[in-house]
């Protein structure tokens, strides 16, 4: 099994990504912010976070850096999901340690095929 | 998908609520930052989510909304109750359109006048002075900006792209000789021949021009001819900047769209696909399955020539896709959406499943097979490890913290496990195209020299941890794919100070080798055993240090190991004193051994947090005092022989001499003859006294109120030296000096109540055994005269707080030097000088300020490493 | 003169600005048998080919000139779309 975790505050967008990724061989977990990621991650096996950059308390860069300076969840990799367009929120994305950034709106097949390309299996239809 | 909908509108209306709430409190008592900075996430969030419905028209004014909000908070645009009233009006029109999709009733094509409309007023605050956005004359095309994701092609851009021509699209990709393509609407203004423009030649003129449709009415014979009655469209090969540049004058009378040829190439996949499964022939198919590009050339072409094509939508788009096939020059992006099974887009390659379950049992071969077997990579895996090697080869990549993500991300997707950065590139870069890697590689190279070489400039000795023992000039062993020369290898920290702990030994060891010389000689009768033990101790010493020197090495660490926790304390600690304070670090490449460095970092937290809590002022105070609003704090690292200069500076309010003078009196440190005696410099000096806080609350961020005397008691056990420099009002400098490693270090060993410990050599300047009448009292201190010399006795029993001896006739006295001048230490028994790698205290020993640190025997004792500074402040 | 009006074929030279979009437009509005030639047709402006592309009268010679590719295929095809090599 395969734990997926989505990072995002807003639910429509956290329940949008479930729904295109979500298959029976992954668990799909869920956090509103990098705080509760992190409360949710320490002490789980998550194989992919989804991040959102723009959240509450601790945005989605911070949150890359935290995930890779612990050293029980450092090897996870991470996909950063943005509004941001501009190359600078990429190459600060990838500064922060996220493996791959991607915009909103993401394009469903895309994000499907990333997520399996990255945790092997495939989301059901 | 309804559930989704259903998620969606629940939220949204919150946030709608939300929202509400917040903007009738603002008009009542103000635009609080807080307050429009939630309404802002609440329209963010509502734009966001409407985004993925495609609801085009609420998207549109959420954002409106959002960027309205973003101008009021960043202070860019002052906030009015007209705002407020418009925007209670958007908030009003989005719950209608959420009754209507709640309902179903909704009519998205009755929204988009309304939409336009808001949206333009909502702007209009942004900026009074730009013209409205929406084309009204172009009703069918929007002036989006460049599509975000160069991956995909909207479905708006392909519609229009289509309504050009059929197949316009494959067309278009046929001819597409650069990397961006775009799409023109250019309707000229009925009189803008009498502006002198001439927009059929300007049309010709388009930079990379592929083709272009020009649309001319019917004209009665009384039409005025010097009107203008064309509309065009064209599709191009070229740059939005250089059409932006070639219409500047016409703006206002053309849309233009651009978009990537890559977004094109996946955006014709399909129908390319499709087609070719429909025309089915085999030569075709598996020339495409082996990416066979000379064959797909020449099977499309016999097709395109045999065939015959029908004018239907299918034979049309037939002969446009072999069109394109005979001629193109790259199918990559055609790779695994050809099956003979008529699946597409997934990667069915066979080499995957199974390489998955065996990865862990294949490690040393995986390398090697990598480089052998060429993967099909769909786009978007091409894409990901195009961008994993980009992160390996980046300026900023940290191993520690990068490798085994990336590592298990390009493993999933290969089908491998990889032991380092080296195999690791090595396998991605066979996987994709050689050209690209190519490109990229030159690019970094040549990035890297000029690294290099400023990099060279600045620092002596600059190697990373974890790299194997080499002197390349590679300092900052980039993984290239050519460069395989550069080996890395990850090593458990613990073997590391295994290995430095035998090395510490063997050099203790080493030194009875002399002695034993000596035994040999004296005892045994045997100068010629002699003489060869000592010649054979020469080499055995110099082994030894060279690989003391090389273990040092491997420790090594950049500060910026330490460092780079600073720059969050700092914002969080500012931001609780609401303070504006910047930190500007400098010197972090500087290497520490990296057991010191956390004993650096102690004093370092301190000093920072100092300053911020004393040093730097609030912004209202710094702006009356004319300094600018943001307090900066600068943290430089400068190596300096074998040692490492720190400087920490604040251009905060300086410390008072005055106010330490005085402070310093009432404690009791100084009296009150010095009160008045101390001159400035001498009275910033005594923050660093024992017992000294100038802090009268002890202020939660600073802890247990750690004054200066706790962080220079710090300073010295980690073997340097504090100093400070102050100026009221412009701001305060403290100069750490530490030693870089933990060098070797000669020390005298002597006993005190049968306990061994060191003094470093160079602080001794003799032995002497005198009789015990030779020491005299002088008030309540212990003196001893020699040479003509009065010396001050410390009786180390005493200092260290053992049971006093019983009486003696003579006493051994260690002469040691200060910056004090010469003190004589009393001990019981002096023991041989010996070289040893002094380790700083850890843990409970760490609080005693006598023992600047430990070694190791060779017989496994622990020697104790005096401080004599302290230890004689103690005793005097 | 760019254009010279011989007795059933106006003849085009070289550039033609402007100013001779009325005339050519009113001299193709009287008769519709009337010809253009093109042979020696290097440019014109909008206006100018406004006339030809709405009129699409009968082309006696169709131009040299490389440039003027899309005039001859818009006008021969009766298209309005034209593609480049």
């Amino acid at each position: 099994m395969k734990t997926v975790m989505i990072v995002d505050d807003a639910s429509t967008v956290r329940m949008f990504h479930k729904m295109l990724v979500t298959s029976p061989d992954r668990i799909i977990e869920e956090a509103e912010n990098g705080v509760e990621a992190l409360e949710k991650a320490i002490g789980t096996n998550v194989d992919l976070f989804l991040v959102d950059v723009n959240m509450p308390k601790m945005d989605g860069y911070r949150l890359c850096k935290e995930i890779r300076l612990n050293e029980a969840l450092r090897a996870v990799p991470i996909i950063m999901i943005s509004t941001e367009s501009a190359n600078q929120d990429a190459e600060r994305a990838y500064q922060c340690g996220a493996n791959y950034y991607m915009t909103k709106p993401v394009d469903a097949d895309t994000l499907k095929s990333v997520v399996s390309a990255v945790i092997g299996g495939e989301a059901n239809e | 998908m309804s559930e989704l909908l259903d998620v969606f509108i629940g939220e949204s209306r919150e946030n709608l609520e939300s929202a509400s709430q917040e903007l009738l409190e603002i008009q009542s008592s103000g635009p609080a930052s807080e307050r429009v900075d939630k309404i802002f996430r609440d329209l963010h969030t509502i734009k966001g989510s409407s985004d993925l419905f495609d609801i085009k028209p609420l998207t549109r004014l959420a954002h409106a909304a959002e960027d309205l909000l973003d101008s009021v908070r960043s202070n860019e645009v002052t906030y009015s109750d007209d705002i407020g009233d418009l925007l209670l009006e958007a908030l009003d029109q989005i719950s209608i359109w959420f009754d209507e999709l709640e309902v179903g009733s909704q009519n998205v094509e009755q929204w988009k006048p309304i939409s336009t409309q808001l949206s333009a007023q909502l702007r209009h605050f942004i900026d009074p002075t730009a013209s409205s956005e929406v084309d009204e004359s172009s009703a069918t095309v929007n002036n989006e900006s460049p599509i975000a994701d160069p991956q995909t092609l909207s479905e708006e851009h392909i519609a229009l792209i289509v309504n050009f021509g059929r197949n316009a699209d494959l067309d278009l990709l046929c001819k597409a000789t650069g990397p961006d393509c775009y799409f023109i609407q250019y309707t000229p203004d009925e009189g803008c021949f009498f502006r002198g423009e001439d927009p059929i030649n300007v049309t010709v003129a388009l930079p990379g021009i592929k083709a272009f449709n020009i649309e001319m009415p019917e004209l009665g014979e009384d039409a005025d001819i010097y009107n203008c009655f064309t509309s065009i469209k064209a599709l191009g090969v070229a740059g939005e900047d250089e059409i932006k540049q070639h219409m500047a004058y016409y703006e206002g009378q053309y849309s233009c769209v651009s978009f990537s040829t890559q977004a094109l190439k996946a955006a014709c996949t399909g129908k390319i696909q499709k087609c070719v499964e429909t025309i089915d022939d085999e030569t075709l198919n598996s020339a495409l399955n082996d990416t066979d590009i000379e064959q797909v050339h020449a099977s499309a072409g016999l097709l395109l020539a045999s065939l015959n094509f029908d004018d239907s939508e299918d034979g049309s788009a037939n002969r446009a896709v072999l069109s394109l096939l005979s001629s193109i020059d790259d199918l990559s992006f055609l790779n695994n959406e050809i099956r003979e099974d008529g699946c597409s887009g997934k990667d069915t390659n066979m080499n995957t499943s199974p390489e998955v379950g065996n990865s862990s049992a294949n490690e040393a071969g995986d390398s090697k097979r990598e480089a052998s077997k060429p993967k099909n990579l769909a786009l978007h895996e091409r894409a990901m490890l195009t961008q994993q090697l980009a992160l390996l080869n980046s300026d900023n990549y940290k191993s520690e913290f990068m490798f085994p993500s990336i590592a298990g991300l390009v493993g999933n997707i290969l089908g491998a496990e990889f032991e380092n950065e080296d195999a690791l590139a090595v396998a991605i870069s066979n996987a994709l195209d050689e050209e690209t890697i190519q490109a990229q590689a030159n690019d970094d190279q040549a990035q890297q020299t000029s690294n290099d070489a400023t990099a060279e400039t600045t620092q002596p000795a600059n190697t990373q941890p974890a790299k194997a023992l080499e002197t390349t000039e590679d300092t900052a062993a980039p993984v290239k794919a050519e460069r395989q020369a550069v080996k890395m290898l990850k090593v458990d920290q613990s073997k590391i100070d295994y290995l430095m702990d035998i090395v510490g030994e063997l050099t203790v060891a080493k030194n009875s080798l002399p002695y034993l010389a000596k035994q040999a000689e004296e005892e045994g009768g045997s100068r010629k055993l002699s003489k060869q033990i000592k010649a054979h101790f020469s080499i055995v010493n110099r082994l030894t240090e060279s690989l003391q020197s090389a273990v040092l090495q491997i420790r090594m660490v950049p500060v910026s190991h330490v460092f780079q926790r600073y720059p969050r304390l700092v914002r969080d600690l500012a931001r609780k004193l609401d303070k504006k304070i910047e930190l500007c670090m400098q010197g972090e490449d500087t290497e520490f051994d990296k057991n010191l460095i956390e004993s650096l970092s102690e004093p370092l937290i301190h000093l920072l947090r100092n300053s911020i809590d004393h040093g730097i002022e609030s912004p209202a105070e710094r702006l009356a005092a004319g300094k600018p609003e943001v307090g900066r704090i600068d943290l430089i690292a400068t190596p300096l022989d074998d040692s490492v200069i720190i400087e920490i500076r604040d251009d905060g309010k300086g410390i008072d001499p005055q106010k330490i003078k005085l402070l310093a009196f009432q404690k009791g440190v100084i009296s009150e003859t010095q009160l008045e005696n101390l001159d400035d410099n001498e009275a910033l000096q005594l923050i660093f006294a024992a017992g000294f806080s100038t802090s009268e609350q002890v202020s939660d961020l600073s802890g247990r109120g750690v004054g200066m005397d706790a962080v220079k008691t710090m300073v010295s056990q980690a073997g340097g030296t504090i100093e400070m420099q102050s100026e009221v009002g412009v701001g305060s400098t403290f100069k750490l000096l530490l030693p870089q490693t933990m060098s070797v270090n000669r020390v005298m060993m002597f006993e005190v109540n049968d306990q061994m410990f060191g003094v470093g050599m160079d602080a001794v300047v003799e032995t002497v055994k005198v009789p015990t009448a030779d020491i005299q009292r002088i008030r309540n201190e212990h003196v001893l005269v020699i040479r003509e010399k009065l010396i001050p006795l410390c009786d180390l029993r005493e200092a260290l707080g053992f049971e006093a001896a019983e009486e003696r006739e003579e006493h051994s006295i260690l002469v040691v030097s200060t910056p004090q001048g010469e003190f004589g230490l009393i001990i019981d028994k002096f023991h041989e000088g010996i070289d040893v790698i002094q380790k700083p205290l850890e843990g409970v020993l760490a609080g005693y300020a006598h023992f600047s640190g430990t070694a190791l025997l060779g017989d496994g004792r622990v020697l104790l490493i005096i401080n004599v500074q302290e230890v004689l402040a103690k005793c005097l | 003169m760019p254009i010279t009006y011989k007795k059933k074929v106006a003849v085009m030279t070289g550039h033609c600005e402007i100013e001779e979009a009325e005339a050519l437009f009113a001299w193709l509005n009287e008769e519709t048998s009337r010809q253009v030639n093109l042979k020696a047709l290097g440019s014109a402006h909008t206006a100018v080919y406004q006339v030809l592309l709405a009129k699409k009268p009968k082309v006696s010679v169709w131009p040299e000139a490389d440039a003027l590719y899309w005039l001859t295929e818009m006008m021969q095809n009766k298209q309005s779309k034209v593609w480049f090599e």
